[in-house]
């Protein structure tokens, strides 16, 4: 105990502080399987909150890095890409696992969750279902994906002293690479699954359609979605990469990241005019300008999508890993607010229903996200994640 | 060359369950509802609620409440839907008009958005009264069919630690069962609620609109809107101004989401999906092999 106690004592304060919203977060989900939801402010009128919008469509959405990864190096064959994966995909891991963690805690029946894995009481309409099996899916996924990692790093210590994961991993990552048929269709899974359930988190939001606002509800909410998932994904990656570096005293990748920014600037660019030719293919753009409050927040990530995009053109001539950050930060703002405001902002229900999240709720989701970092800074100072500086 | 054998078998059983895979979802979409079955509605149970006959009294959310088995809740006051309440008396008229009423409660659609929501089959219609109920023995609580519901009538107990799903289901297992009728219907003194089947209600309702077109606006709410519903509305007043959902048409929410999953219906889309990634990444994954020591 003293030892823990010195080790935290040791450590930076921003540390401290995550790992205080960390336990904070414990205790309140504690709280909150004794007192049911109504420690938060959803309703009959919203009822999904936060720690759905935020911790799960948002979260899996920032944990994309992995997918699109995998297309770029094993669909594109681009190789020189490859030092970023294996980072991209620990935070998709960690991403995907929190968001599953969220879920428990919101599902109010969370005790009958196994009707989740009984295929006859499967219902193979619903949005949700596909969503609930790719997720469950692609969390294990990611960590077979993962596991060379811990393979590298051998030992018997940490998640490896638990005697069935260390002869998973033994087992997933004896044959060498090329050979390695169970890799190969992990890796072809990681990217047919987060296809599927991130377009379908569009999808979940059309059945809404009297509620959810026009500038947000059309039937391409799952094309919109898969879309930006292109540019949130490779900002992620370009965001981790370059704090992981600046952490760990590197040099930063900034060859690697100006080539990736190009790609990030055409994918916003497809989602800006998509997002626009929708609007207007579905005669919409009078509401704009015309729908009050709404239209604020859809200006606002509109904009964020344009400065973010015009700042990632730029970063071909500028070479600056301050700007890839910057503008890395700006696009997926947008993204996120695109999901918040499809989930919630959008969403109006009438009969004077309103919706603020409740201080557990916003605590709940700081301890999640600061168990995310948290994790994420362990890992890499533990495992063979990031690439040592060959350049 | 035993060991190579051996190793061979082994890949050949992960193949065959690879591709077993499929061919055992394919199975699924039989087990799902089919659309069909629900446009024979004739003999479904509802009620028909005249707003021009209903005087405000409210019996019929007391007994609501006392056949089943609800909290108790002081019925001097409106109480709105809640998971204390699963009907409720609107006033929907503004000061210096008449006061009109409308009753509040699950309007059992032909084609639920929320039974197509709901992944765990929980919710459900049944086949032969038209029913919409939720079975919590399988329910997780998502609450994905309270999004879905068009008519946000669906409630939850969020105060309790083993919270359940609350939703008007036509007293199926109390009243109905008991007396052949829902208590709301069954205690009304104005006649502003029968109880029958769907064919003779709109039957019923369409002869009562044509009788008094002064009186009634020339609409049956619940015929065709969002897909048709079983508890069918006519009234004096235009339906959007009396709390009922605006732009919902005449087909269910259900419809255009289930015809953009169908491109996962027989899991065909998937599975080629699989073998188009499968390909490259097999070929890029053996090129790249020992490039650097960081793969994945």
């Amino acid at each position: 105990m003293k030892k823990i106690q010195e080790s935290i004592s040791q450590q930076p304060s921003f540390i401290k502080f995550a790992l205080l919203f960390v336990t904070l977060g414990i205790i309140l989900f504690l709280f909150r399987f004794f007192m049911g939801l109504g420690v938060t402010n959803m309703s009959a009128g919203y009822p999904w909150g936060i720690w759905i919008v935020i911790d799960v469509v948002v979260g899996t959405a920032i944990g994309t890095g992995g997918f699109v990864m995998a297309i770029l190096v094993y669909i594109f064959n681009k190789g020189e890409y490859h030092p970023l994966v294996r980072s991209a995909i620990l935070t998709s891991a960690f991403g995907y696992t929190i968001a599953g963690i969220s879920v428990i805690v919101d599902l109010g029946r969370w005790w009958n969750f196994f009707s989740l894995m009984f295929p006859w009481r499967w219902n193979v309409h619903s949005v949700l279902l596909e969503v609930a099996l790719c997720v469950m899916a692609y969390v294990i996924v990611l960590w077979i994906e993962f596991s060379p990692a811990f393979h590298e790093k051998g030992g018997e210590s940490g998640v490896m002293s638990i005697g069935f994961i260390r002869k998973l991993v033994n087992k997933v990552n004896e044959k060498k690479r090329g050979a390695n048929k169970i890799l190969i269709v992990v890796v072809s899974l990681g990217i047919l699954l987060p296809l599927m359930h991130q377009s379908s988190l569009g999808t979940v939001m059309v059945i809404a359609k009297t509620k959810l606002h026009p500038l947000w509800h059309t039937p391409f909410l799952p094309l919109l979605f898969l879309i930006s998932i292109g540019f949130m994904g490779f900002c992620m990656v370009a965001i981790e990469s370059l704090y992981s570096s600046m952490y760990l005293n590197r040099k930063y990748d900034v060859g690697i990241l100006t080539k990736l920014s190009t790609i990030i600037a055409i994918t916003g660019l497809a989602w800006i005019v998509l997002r626009f030719a929708v609007l207007a293919g579905e005669g919409k753009t009078g509401l704009i300008a015309s729908s009050g409050s709404m239209s604020a927040y859809f200006m606002l990530e509109i904009a964020t999508a344009i400065i973010g995009t015009l700042l990632m053109f730029a970063v071909k001539t500028l070479k600056s890993p301050r700007i890839i950050f910057i503008s890395s930060l700006f696009l997926v703002f947008s993204a996120a607010l695109y999901r918040i405001n499809t989930y919630i902002v959008g969403y109006n229900p009438g009969s004077g229903y309103s919706y603020t999240p409740s201080l557990v709720e916003t605590l709940g989701t700081f301890a999640l996200i600061s168990a995310e970092f948290l994790l994420y800074l362990l890992f890499i100072r533990t495992f063979p994640v990031v690439q040592e500086d060959k350049h | 060359m035993k060991n190579s054998e051996t190793h061979n078998i082994k890949r050949k059983d992960f193949l065959k369950g690879i591709i077993a895979v499929p061919f055992v979802l394919s199975g699924l979409p039989a087990m799902g509802k089919a659309r069909a079955l629900l446009t024979n509605s004739e003999k479904n149970l509802g009620y028909l609620f005249d707003s021009t006959k209903c005087i405000g009294c409210r019996a019929c959310t007391s007994a609501c409440h006392q056949v089943n088995d609800m909290p108790p809740i002081s019925h001097d006051k409106p109480v709105d839907l809640s998971e204390k309440s699963r009907t409720t008396i609107r006033l929907v008229s503004k000061r210096n008009e008449a006061p009109v009423y409308v009753k509040k409660q699950c309007m059992h659609c032909l084609d639920p958005a929320c039974v197509s929501a709901c992944p765990v089959s929980a919710m459900r219609i049944d086949e032969k009264t038209g029913i919409v109920d939720n079975d919590p023995s399988t329910c997780i609580g998502c609450r994905y069919c309270m999004v879905a519901c068009p008519f946000d009538v669906i409630q939850f107990s969020w105060e309790s630690a083993a919270p359940n799903i609350i939703k008007c289901n036509m007293c199926r297992e109390t009243n109905l069962k008991d007396r052949g009728i829902a208590a709301c219907v069954d205690v009304c003194p104005s006649g502003a609620l029968i109880f029958g089947n769907r064919g003779k209600l709109l039957a019923e309702a369409s002869k009562r609109i044509k009788a008094e077109p002064k009186k009634y606006v020339q609409k049956i709410y619940g015929e065709k809107d969002g897909g048709g519903t079983n508890v069918l509305y006519i009234a004096g007043k235009d339906f959007e101004s009396m709390d009922f959902p605006k732009n919902l048409g005449d087909e269910s929410p259900a419809v255009l989401t289930e015809s953009i999953q169908s491109i996962y219906s027989w899991f065909i889309a998937p599975v080629v999906a699989f073998i188009l990634l499968y390909i490259p990444v097999s070929k890029n994954y053996k090129k790249h092999s020992g490039d650097d020591q960081l793969d994945l």
